[in-house]
């Protein structure tokens, strides 16, 4: 049945509203650079993200569903793409390319993820990875004066296009064994390896495609080289929402149950993806680089959720997507204030931040120390959430892995706070921060520590869309 | 007797198939022309149309030759018209045999690893293909897959976009 109901998908109607609105923007000349409301639309998309019904409803022949995981994903993916625009509104770095331009294709990315956290059909959602993946391919060149953007976007597009072809083969073993595509067909089906062998290789290989985009080893080479070639504005867009996307298909994936080898083998690569992240992070200079390599060992910590499964392992990931991105945009907005002119920053550079700016110092701790995981910030619960999890499951070495790991990543990121708190810059700067500029960054902080108090409304509500994804 | 003969053919027809896309891809990575290596991509490209019209599936065989032989090939010549690409580029020059053997190792592992587990694992096939009448391909494209079908349209209008975006932005530096 097509089943067609606006109603039920108002924010994505929304999204092709503003994207069209911006596309007459980027051909006219005169409106080209009126772009100051483009973050207040994406807020308000967050606000009937949020408010739009959670019911579990089935549209397009059964390829497209709403539920409460796809709404809570869409409500997030919206929050981070206002802040990401407001970040954006102030790239220097962007050369003669016309600002609608720019905005055009981020929206039309996040349009791609939209429709990700929605797909239920493994062709649909890998037409909606290209979609958003194209968009950002064009958005990571734009760096006036910089071969290393360019650099870092060839690499990205080619390794990707090898990634997600990998992905499509996959789904070519899948349809070849259990004839069909879609998720809700697939979820009765038996996914062990004595049962259905081929069929297992094949959900490894389209799982391929998504672990590329969310940066884990043996896939990551490329996060740390986009980090530090693209503008800090387009790194805070490309570090965070992609791998929003990604994390709600592989929820929606890893709900097959899929047999024993599979979650071994993404724990074996969740393990050494932490460890090789924080190992390589402790030596980095450029403070992009280095969230590159944390993000490697994020990305392990989310897949310890994963491997995990059931409601209260997908929740953990889904709960920790939200604490990663928040963590991940705040940390960015402290960088993208520092650096005035749209270089990268060094952590160096962060000497006598205290004295300087002291509010962005203090924001900068918070998120730090969230990243690191200590509480009361979100990091500390999201990684509790997970690591409860894993244990429950069975993964006790992999908790065991994590625990290490948190504790090397102390170094690294109370290395920033060192630098902004403890030692003087000999020639104090002083950085010019507009008030819309620091009270965003207060909220952002704010968001860390409220979800890290109060995580139990949230993790309730993702508890409860994942036993339903499960059923 | 008949069947017998026939059956032989139809292995006849499909090694040769593979015999002309392997060559046609090793044309298409060890020549150092350009266009010799398009020439390549042209004759693997004919093998795989053979491979559908050996599977009783000729629409899709026609498209492979009127879309991929046809348009595709066409447009990589201008590509390579317009880029003024030169057989001596930056990957010229020569590689050391290390390399070469690790990269053979590379592209042969993931191949025999997933030939294994297709040849040893695969599900009973019928060896007599049904032809698909093209009217229900298009039913199965606008019903069940409308969704992705339609989605394909605005990822090719994001491409082009966005290629024409780079280009104009890489003329106005100079």
């Amino acid at each position: 049945m097509l089943n067609f109901n606006p109603l039920l998908i108002i924010p994505e109607l929304y999204m092709v509203a503003l994207l069209a609105i911006l596309f007459v923007q980027s051909i006219s000349n005169r409106l080209k650079d009126f772009v100051g409301w483009v973050p207040l639309a994406a807020l308000l998309g967050a606000v009937l993200a949020g408010f739009s019904p959670t019911s579990s409803e089935y549209m397009f022949y059964e390829s497209y569903r709403i539920d409460g995981l796809s709404q809570f994903f869409k409500t997030i993916i919206f929050l981070g793409l206002a802040i990401c625009a407001g970040n954006a509104l102030r790239v220097t770095t962007l050369g003669k390319a016309n600002r609608a331009d720019y905005f055009f294709f981020m929206y039309m990315s996040t349009f791609g993820l939209l429709l990700l956290s929605s797909t239920v059909e493994l062709f649909t959602i890998y037409i909606s990875l290209e979609l958003a993946s194209f968009s950002l391919y064009i958005l990571l060149p734009f760096r006036k004066n910089d071969p290393r953007a360019v650099e870092a976007a060839i690499k990205y597009v080619l390794f990707g296009a090898v990634a997600t072809a990998i992905g499509l083969y996959g789904i070519s073993y899948i349809m070849a064994v259990q004839h069909t595509t879609y998720i809700n067909e697939l979820i009765t089906m038996q996914w062990t390896f004595s049962e259905q062998p081929l069929a297992l290789i094949g959900l490894v290989l389209f799982l391929m495609a998504f672990l590329y985009k969310l940066a884990l080893f043996p896939f990551h080479f490329w996060a740390p080289d986009v980090y530090q070639g693209a503008s800090n504005e387009t790194a805070a867009f490309a570090a965070t929402l992609p791998k929003l996307g990604a994390i709600v298909v592989m929820v929606r994936l890893m709900a097959f149950a899929p047999g024993v080898e599979v979650t071994t083998i993404l724990a074996i690569f969740a393990a050494l993806s932490m460890t090789i992240g924080n190992l390589v992070a402790l030596v980095q200079k450029d403070v992009k680089r280095l969230l590159g390599y944390s993000s490697v060992a994020h990305a392990g910590f989310i897949i310890m959720g994963l491997v995990a499964g059931g409601a209260y392992g997908l929740a953990a990931a889904s709960y920790y997507a939200l604490v990663y991105m928040v963590m991940n945009l705040t940390i960015f907005w402290v960088i993208t204030r520092i650096s005035q002119d749209g270089r990268n920053v060094y952590i160096a550079d962060l000497k006598g931040l205290h004295s300087s700016s002291p509010l962005l110092a203090f924001v900068l701790a918070v998120a730090a120390f969230a990243l690191v995981g200590l509480p009361p910030t979100a990091g500390f619960i999201g990684k509790l959430f997970l690591l409860n999890s894993a244990w429950e499951a069975g993964f006790q070495w992999l908790v065991v892995v994590a625990v290490i790991n948190t504790a090397l990543a102390i170094f690294y990121y109370l290395n920033l706070v060192r630098h902004a708190y403890t030692l003087d810059e000999i020639t104090p700067s002083k950085i010019r921060i507009t008030p819309a500029g620091a009270s965003i960054a207060l909220i952002l902080a704010l968001g860390v520590l409220y979800l890290g108090i109060l995580p139990q409304n949230i993790f309730d509500f993702l508890v409860h869309a994942s036993t339903v994804i499960l059923s | 007797m008949d069947n017998l003969l026939n059956e032989n053919l139809a292995w006849a027809v499909l090694f040769g198939h593979i015999a002309i896309i392997v060559a046609g891809g090793f044309i298409t990575v060890l020549s150092e022309s350009l266009i010799r290596a398009l020439m390549g991509l042209i004759l693997t490209l004919f093998g795989v149309a053979g491979l559908f019209f050996l599977m009783a599936a000729p629409f899709i065989g026609l498209m492979q030759i009127l879309i991929y032989v046809g348009a595709v090939s066409v447009l990589i010549f201008f590509a390579i018209m317009l880029t003024n690409a030169w057989p001596g580029g930056d990957e010229h020059g020569n590689i050391s045999g290390k390399k070469v053997i690790y990269a053979a190792l590379a592209a042969i592992a993931p191949a025999v690893f997933l030939g294994t587990a297709a040849i040893r694992t695969a599900p009973p096939s019928i060896f007599t293909p049904d032809e698909t009448q093209v009217s229900e391909l298009g039913q199965f494209l606008l019903e069940p897959y409308i969704l992705p079908f339609e989605l394909i349209s605005l990822l090719l209008t994001i491409s082009m976009a966005g290629a024409v975006l780079l280009v104009f932005e890489r003329r106005k530096k100079k």
